[in-house]
């Protein structure tokens, strides 16, 4: 493993990683850390549909990650964009359930990248909920909140994939009329439409978005 | 048969659709009836009967999902596509929207069914009804309050209709109670004193504008201390006013008639109301979810009607209870405007004595509208208005206290029944025929009205009115006839101009006579209408028309059937209530 990146223990006795001097999980007891986090998210991934995704924001040390594919059985797929941790994710080898997989990302390397992988078009092709792991964010908040960006669709180059990948608007809405790099709403996207969208059930579905957030 | 209910709006509107819930079951006893309401009343489920599912539309979610930044895009469009797929999956045959907003319109537009009444937008965006009534609720916007019809009644209307006899138990006790409300129920009783009456009070409303201020509240109860000896008063509230309920009850408790009195704090759930309601002997409260579900039970309510508290559109609707207002010249104020006056007015222009007046009048027995009542009450006159809630015609309809016979009251009262039948005529329940007994119920309402004037009054006032309609029946003639001619050329921007032009000065004219002015407001609509294509724009101008017409072929039928009535037949003594 690169220097960067260290194992030390935790008060509790688990094993967790430091990266760069700054611990990627609790370093008193990772593991209750771990249950408190998905305590509050747990509204979120209560009663999905089996072809929901769950993406989530940071690797930290995994323990977030062992609660949640105990306790949610959709796909899950964790994102980091952390080099180091990229170098060392031998840590993480044969730790999760078949339903986990990792997904280390360069951020440097542009969104066009990012969404050429089939694993992430294949991903935000479903429903998916997108989870935060805050620590992980202390150690990377700008890669993870980059990688963030991309997967909610919220600006014009990542809401132009996501919509590629949804097939059943891919011919419904014209994202060149979206000037600038601006994140959308759902009002912003009530522009985007086309003429011959107008009776669709997607446009009607969003017109009750927009009801909602009038 | 399968039907799905919606209303997603909030307590008070949910138990408003419960008489129209009754009579579907009524009706279909056999179908499967699903109710659609928001996430949050859910804790209404265990108190709504009548249905087979109450189903949950997680309004709350959706929302957080669209507007937090964090979250994807798409999150709230994937989790309200699944919500309709998951009610399309159900296969509805007839779906109806109580809900009349734009959101839900769009919603139950998507919903597949063969039949669907209420506000539903198609994938263009026009809208349909299905209904005369849910047409009449989108027009209501637009109405004088005097004139409007309770929300309750107009879904019934939708459901049922109101050319027949109404039957007074129909009714009654609406709501179901739980084992959980029974429980807390009983928990309170147990404080309660054992041989006197018990009295409910709801200090808080969800605006300040519509509280009566917790000071006037200790003033009634003071006042009915010294009149029922062994009072039970239950404080009720919300857990989040748990300081404010203790601080009243101490309050008090601290003074000298409080030793003979049983003063509760009764902080429950909905369900643990509900039946507390029950067991009570009378409510004195604003306009809250309280009142609401009061209406829909047995317990005498005496409502506190301030701020923008509307009367006629969401009054208490059982026959009996007693809205009060005040007589200030704002009331009632727009929803969200802010108070302008220097102190709360309305508040206190409703002095305790009144209220209290009234409690202990309302406990003697439902008919508030006997000689002895009013002739008692009628040194508050000046101050506040009072209305009691009579159901002779169908609707419920706040009677005041203290009307005079005037043209304009006269008027104020016909043209309510003349709206409710055109409603009727349009939906194919009312014909002919029903004139006769549409005739004597309005002759019963004008007697409770004007108890105190002549048959030969009456007959006067009446025979006047008509003259006065013959008149506007020749304007409305004059404009119609222009309208026709103008038919073939709507598109001439000079010809429409003059139709427009004569429709002012129609509604000018109809302006000048207090007892036709509720016909000028259905011409101002399509005067101030400068956005529609001249078509659309003619088209209602001519549905107007023929609505005001169709009126005032009522209102003339009605007045001279009225004048034929024997009045003196009609006794205050035969006034009936629930309780």
């Amino acid at each position: 493993m690169e220097h960067q990146v260290q194992i030390h223990q935790a008060k509790s006795g688990l094993p967790l990683l430091i990266v760069r001097g700054c611990a990627t999980a609790s370093s008193v007891d990772p593991l209750a850390e771990a249950e408190r986090w998905f305590k509050l998210i747990e509204p979120q991934v209560r009663d999905l549909p089996e072809t929901a995704r769950v993406g989530v924001l940071g690797l930290g040390s995994g323990y977030h990650l062992d609660v949640l594919s105990r306790e949610v059985k959709n796909q899950i797929i964790a994102f980091d964009s952390d080099p180091a941790l990229a170098a060392a994710s031998d840590w993480f080898a044969h730790r999760f359930p078949a339903h986990v997989s990792l997904k280390f990302v360069d951020v440097e390397a542009g969104v066009a990248s990012f969404f050429s992988a089939d694993d992430v078009r294949t991903f935000i092709s479903n429903r998916i909920v997108l989870l935060r792991h805050k620590p992980s964010f202390l150690r990377d908040q700008r890669g993870l909140t980059t990688v963030g960006n991309w997967l909610t669709g919220r600006d014009r180059l990542s809401l132009n994939t996501h919509l590629q990948c949804r097939a059943e608007f891919s011919s419904l809405v014209d994202c060149d009329r979206q000037s600038g790099e601006w994140l959308l709403s759902v009002k912003d996207l009530s522009r985007l439409w086309k003429v011959e969208a107008e009776v669709s059930e997607q446009r009607r579905l969003f017109r009750i978005l927009e009801e909602l957030v009038r | 048969m399968r039907i799905l209910v919606v209303n997603l709006l909030r307590i008070g509107d949910i138990i408003s659709t419960l008489p129209a819930l009754k009579k579907f079951r009524l009706d279909h006893p056999t179908a499967q009836i699903d109710l659609l309401i928001n996430s949050s009343f859910a804790h209404m489920v265990g108190v709504i009967g009548y249905v087979d599912r109450v189903l949950l539309f997680d309004r709350d979610t959706i929302q957080k999902s669209l507007i937090d930044a964090d979250r994807p895009l798409f999150e709230g469009y994937d989790l309200l596509k699944e919500t309709v797929d998951g009610l399309n999956e159900q296969g509805y045959d007839r779906v109806i929207n109580f809900t009349h907003n734009r959101l839900s319109g769009w919603l139950c537009g998507l919903i597949q069914a063969g039949d669907k009444h209420g506000l539903v937008f198609d994938g263009t965006g026009a809208v349909s009804f299905g209904d005369p009534w849910f047409r009449f609720l989108n027009a209501q916007v637009d109405i004088d309050s005097g004139h409007a019809i309770n929300h309750a009644d107009i879904f019934l209307g939708a459901a049922a209709g109101w050319s027949a006899e109404p039957s007074q138990t129909f009714f009654d006790s609406l709501l179901s109670e739980t084992d959980r409300g029974r429980a807390e129920c009983e928990t309170l009783l147990r404080g309660a004193l054992s041989d006197g009456p018990r009295m409910v009070l709801q200090l808080s409303t969800s605006d300040q504008k519509k509280e009566w201020g917790d000071d006037r509240f200790k003033a009634l109860v003071h006042r009915l201390s010294g009149h029922f000896p062994r009072l039970t008063v239950f404080v009720l509230g919300a857990p989040n006013e748990v300081k404010r309920i203790r601080m009243f009850c101490e309050d008090l408790h601290a003074t000298d008639s409080a030793h003979e009195m049983a003063i509760i704090p009764a902080v429950v759930s909905l369900e643990g109301a509900v039946s507390l309601l029950e067991e009570s002997d009378i409510l004195v409260t604003g306009d809250t979810s309280i009142k609401h579900l009061a209406a829909a039970a047995s317990i005498p309510v005496i409502e506190l009607s301030l701020g923008s508290a509307d009367v006629f559109r969401t009054g208490s609707w059982k026959v009996g209870d007693v809205i009060v207002s005040s007589k200030e010249p704002c009331a009632p104020c727009g929803h969200s405007e802010l108070c302008h006056r220097a102190s709360h007015l309305c508040a206190e222009g409703l002095p305790a004595e009144l209220i209290s007046e009234l409690v202990i009048r309302r406990m003697q027995g439902p008919q508030l509208l006997a000689r002895e009542h009013r002739e008692a009450l009628r040194r508050f006159a000046r101050l506040a208005e009072v209305h009691v809630v009579d159901r002779s015609e169908g609707p419920a309809h706040p009677l005041p206290l203290f009307a005079e016979l005037t043209d304009v009251n006269l008027a104020s009262l016909l043209e309510r029944t003349a709206r409710c039948i055109s409603v009727e005529m349009q939906s194919g329940r009312f014909n002919e025929f029903n004139f006769g007994s549409a005739i004597r119920r309005a002759a019963i309402v004008l007697r409770k009205q004007f108890f105190d004037e002549s048959e030969t009054d009456l007959r006067h006032i009446l025979s006047m009115h008509e003259r006065e309609l013959r008149h506007a029946e020749g304007l409305l003639q004059s404009l119609r006839l222009q309208i026709a001619r103008v038919k073939e050329n709507y598109q001439d921007p000079g010809q429409l101009k003059d139709v427009i032009r004569s429709c002012i000065s129609t509604q000018k004219r109809l302006r000048q006579s207090a007892v036709l002015s509720f016909a000028s407001e259905a011409l101002a609509a399509v005067v101030e209408d400068d956005r529609s294509a001249p078509f659309t724009r003619l088209r209602k101008m001519i549905d107007a028309i023929e609505e005001l017409e169709r009126r005032q072929m009522i209102v003339v039928k009605l007045c001279r059937g009225l004048e034929t009535q024997t009045f003196d037949s009609f006794e205050s003594e035969k006034f009936e209530g629930n309780k």
